[in-house]
């Protein structure tokens, strides 16, 4: 029995994952679609804002009209190159199959094109519009050219505009479930799971007494007065302390700092490589500024230009100390 | 009383406990007293908060009156256009808190994005809605050269400095006598670099000197508009004045604001974060965020700031450039800005002051209503590209009526003087 089922799972399996190649170069990965532009990837992301607001599909999509592509670069020479992009009806027959050669055997593409965007370097992100007026299958080509080699890099992705139901997808997602169910009891997996559960609660119990010290953390941490005090490393080798030209530290206002560093015993560091950054933990956000360590004052001092803080709340500052090629970062909480 | 009557007016007592409960919960939620901390929010919002207007090293007649007087006949001088049709006040209409009232703007043709304000526009380190200038008299030159907005060219634009009396005479008191553009071989009628080829033929085929001459002047007129933008500030609104009841404990004044703009109040600096960005006296921290607005009918999403940043680098009337009278040390904010994925499709955020009555919203005009605004908000979408940075509120119907009753105390007629807010009287 257990070798029936471990068959029937890796056929369901198999069926599955052919399914996916499916998608030419666009292809699922978790919740995310790749695509695959020779070495090149790229988040790959449809849109019909109009119609379904921020709705991402993958590829098929529900209906005609204004559809936004978007490419945000995992490979970030994507951002250098210029990416030409091209949408065509699908002549192959072969819809979800059809492949690069099978898009060069069209031959002149001119007649067969829809929508046409021109090579273009795009720093940011690679967005694209076209308002489909018919259903139907098409085939979308993504090309780059590489900066040095001058190859040129294409991917394909079938797609189908107006999707014609699931099909037999639904099914074969039921029969594996049931399959792996099926697997999962012959193996005795509920008698595992009952034990599982019992050192599970067990487990969460600890979990539940760390839990309820947080708080305690939290005031220990919000007790600590933001100036004339001072942040130690790490490694406890060094220590920091700051002071800004503007007090309290302003909000909206761009203004500098002088770093204050010393060894664990006060001894003032000079001549360190110093450089700072910072953000919101809770609001995971940096600084509207780029801050630059410009000036060693003497005494351990360095001065820090360029500092501003858009909003109120918890910050974090990370200054980073370069000395003898090792490098240490300390944190400055700071709270606004 | 029968039985069943007994019952009835029990289970009726009952409800009317819980409904009185109830209403009593909201009160005492609309009136209960403002923590210290929020005092502080409250404080660092009013418009007492305000500091005096900030320098502009890159531009020295920032502050100078004449200069101001001169920039005001020039925002509302139509002669600045191609067609003699459009003028600065066109769109920044001073009786619509210097918006127009429509989704994306229209100048001799159609613009790409919706008008803000300028009230109170003098405080912020960046201009336009993805921050492309970092001066306002820098600024003021872009849309006289856009082909959407005053279509001109700076030859024709600068022309009509020397051939104005009043011009002429206003440009020689402020910045010394107006170069000499009358000889049509060096300085034809229309040249400038723009996206018209026969303009910008004429131009590549002028001097190199003869273009400087040209482009300081045309800079020292944006610098006249600044300085006359500079004077546009907001009033007192009924929120300030509730701030001041608040602060002086004058319980009896407290009352100019109902239970619901408190409660919205409340809500703003709070559980609904607004005032994360919209932070300040302007209700604005000047900076860009993302946050997931879909773009409209017929575009793609709008890269904001990201795509400003080179075009800012480039600019020959940027901070660091040879017409900003700054030192290159002075241009702090240029100096130091950032870059990087975060800048991802963000926009400047704007003043909430006269929110009411700068309808529709956000970079594109996309959304019409203040309630809309809200609900986009509450709901926190993905954003097509980048990330959005809100999260969703989860907030209720009428948590959100509350918020709009509160943002709508935000508006009020400005604090600069009625003679600035019209065409100055003929000479
Ligand atoms: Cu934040």
């Amino acid at each position: 029995m257990n070798t029936f089922y471990k068959l029937f799972l890796s056929m369901c399996l198999s069926l599955q994952v052919a399914a996916a190649l499916a998608h030419g170069s666009v292809v699922p990965e978790g919740d995310l679609c790749i695509i695959r532009i020779g070495f090149y990837t790229a988040h790959f992301k449809v849109y019909q804002p109009q119609a379904s607001r921020d709705r991402e599909f993958c590829e098929d999509l529900p209906g005609t009209g204004e559809t936004v592509f978007v490419m945000d670069y995992i490979h970030k020479g994507l951002a250098l190159v210029p990416i030409e992009f091209r949408i065509i009806r699908d002549a192959t027959g072969l819809g979800r199959y059809a492949a690069l050669d099978d898009v060069l055997k069209l031959g002149d593409l001119e007649p067969l094109t829809v929508f046409h965007q021109s090579p273009v370097i795009e720093t940011g992100v690679f967005t694209v519009l076209h308002n489909f007026t018919e259903t139907g299958a098409f085939l979308g080509l993504v090309s780059a050219r590489h900066p040095d080699t001058g190859e040129i890099y294409s991917a394909v992705f079938p797609f189908s505009v107006g999707f014609r139901g699931w099909g037999m997808l639904p099914l074969f997602a039921a029969l594996t479930v049931l399959a792996q169910l099926g697997y999962w009891l012959f193996t005795g997996g509920f008698a595992r799971w009952q034990a599982k559960r019992s050192a599970a609660v067990a487990g969460a119990n600890k979990y539940t007494q760390i839990l309820m010290l947080l708080p305690l953390f939290l005031l220990m941490g919000a007790a600590q007065a933001p100036d004339l005090q001072s942040w130690t490393s790490q490694s406890g080798a060094l220590k920091i302390s700051f002071t800004s030209t503007v007090n309290p530290v302003p909000l909206n206002e761009i203004h500098s700092w002088t770093l204050h560093l010393t060894t664990s015993n006060g001894t003032p560091v000079a001549n360190a490589k110093l450089s700072m950054s910072g953000g919101m933990p809770m609001h995971n956000h940096g600084l509207p500024t780029d801050p630059v360590v410009t000036s060693y004052l003497g005494n351990g001092d360095y001065r820090v230009e360029g500092v501003r803080f858009h909003m109120q709340g918890a910050w974090e500052m990370l200054v980073t100390v370069t000395q003898n090629n090792a490098s240490e970062t300390i944190i400055i909480p700071l709270t606004l | 009383m029968s039985r069943t009557g007994k019952q009835g007016l029990v289970l009726l007592l009952l409800v009317a406990a819980m409904a009185g409960g109830f209403m009593w919960r909201q009160h005492l939620a609309a009136t209960a007293q403002w923590t210290a901390s929020e005092l502080a929010i409250l404080r660092s919002l009013s418009l007492h908060s305000l500091p005096a207007l900030p320098a502009a090293p890159s531009n020295l007649i920032a502050d100078s009156v004449q200069a101001a007087r001169m920039g005001q006949r020039l925002f509302f001088d139509k002669r600045l256009s191609v067609n003699g049709a459009v003028a600065c006040a066109t769109c920044h209409q001073p009786e619509h808190r210097f918006t127009d009232g429509l989704p994306t703007a229209r100048g001799v043709g159609a613009s790409a994005r919706n008008t803000p304000s300028l009230v109170g526009v003098a405080y912020s380190p960046w201009f336009y809605w993805d921050g492309r200038k970092d001066s306002q008299w820098s600024q003021a030159l872009a849309p006289l050269e856009d082909p959407a907005e005053h279509g001109g060219n700076r030859m024709r634009l600068v022309r009509v400095l020397t051939v104005d009396a009043y011009y002429r005479e206003q440009y020689a008191a402020v910045f010394g006598a107006i170069p000499d553009f009358s000889d049509l071989a060096r300085f034809p009628a229309d040249a400038g670099p723009v996206p018209n080829p026969a303009w910008q033929t004429a131009w590549d085929n002028m001097r190199e000197e003869d273009r400087q001459l040209v482009n300081r002047v045309f800079a020292n007129l944006g610098k006249t508009l600044a300085a006359f933008q500079r004077q546009l500030l907001p009033g007192a609104a009924r929120f300030d004045a509730y701030v001041d009841a608040v602060l002086a404990k004058e319980a009896a004044k407290e009352n100019i604001f109902t239970s619901d703009q408190r409660a919205g109040l409340r809500l703003f600096i709070g559980k609904a974060h607004c005032v994360d960005c919209h932070n300040g006296p302007l209700f604005t921290n000047n900076e860009f965020h993302n946050t997931g607005i879909l773009p409209p009918a017929g575009s793609v999403p709008d890269q904001g700031r990201s795509r400003a940043l080179a075009k800012l680098r480039a600019d020959p009337f940027n901070c660091v450039g040879v017409f900003s009278d700054a030192k290159p040390a002075q241009c702090i904010e240029f100096n130091f800005m950032r870059s990087g994925p975060e800048l991802l499709g963000s926009m400047r955020t704007p003043s909430l002051r006269n929110l009411g009555g700068t309808a529709p919203y956000m970079h594109k005009g996309q959304i019409s209503t203040l309630a809309a605004v809200l609900a986009h908000y509450n709901e926190a979408p993905l954003a097509l590209i980048g990330h959005n940075e809100a999260n969703p509120l989860g907030l209720g119907a009428s948590e959100l009526r509350q918020l709009q009753a509160f943002l709508l105390t935000l508006d009020a007629p400005l604090a600069t003087e009625a003679s600035w807010l019209a065409p100055p009287a003929a000479e």
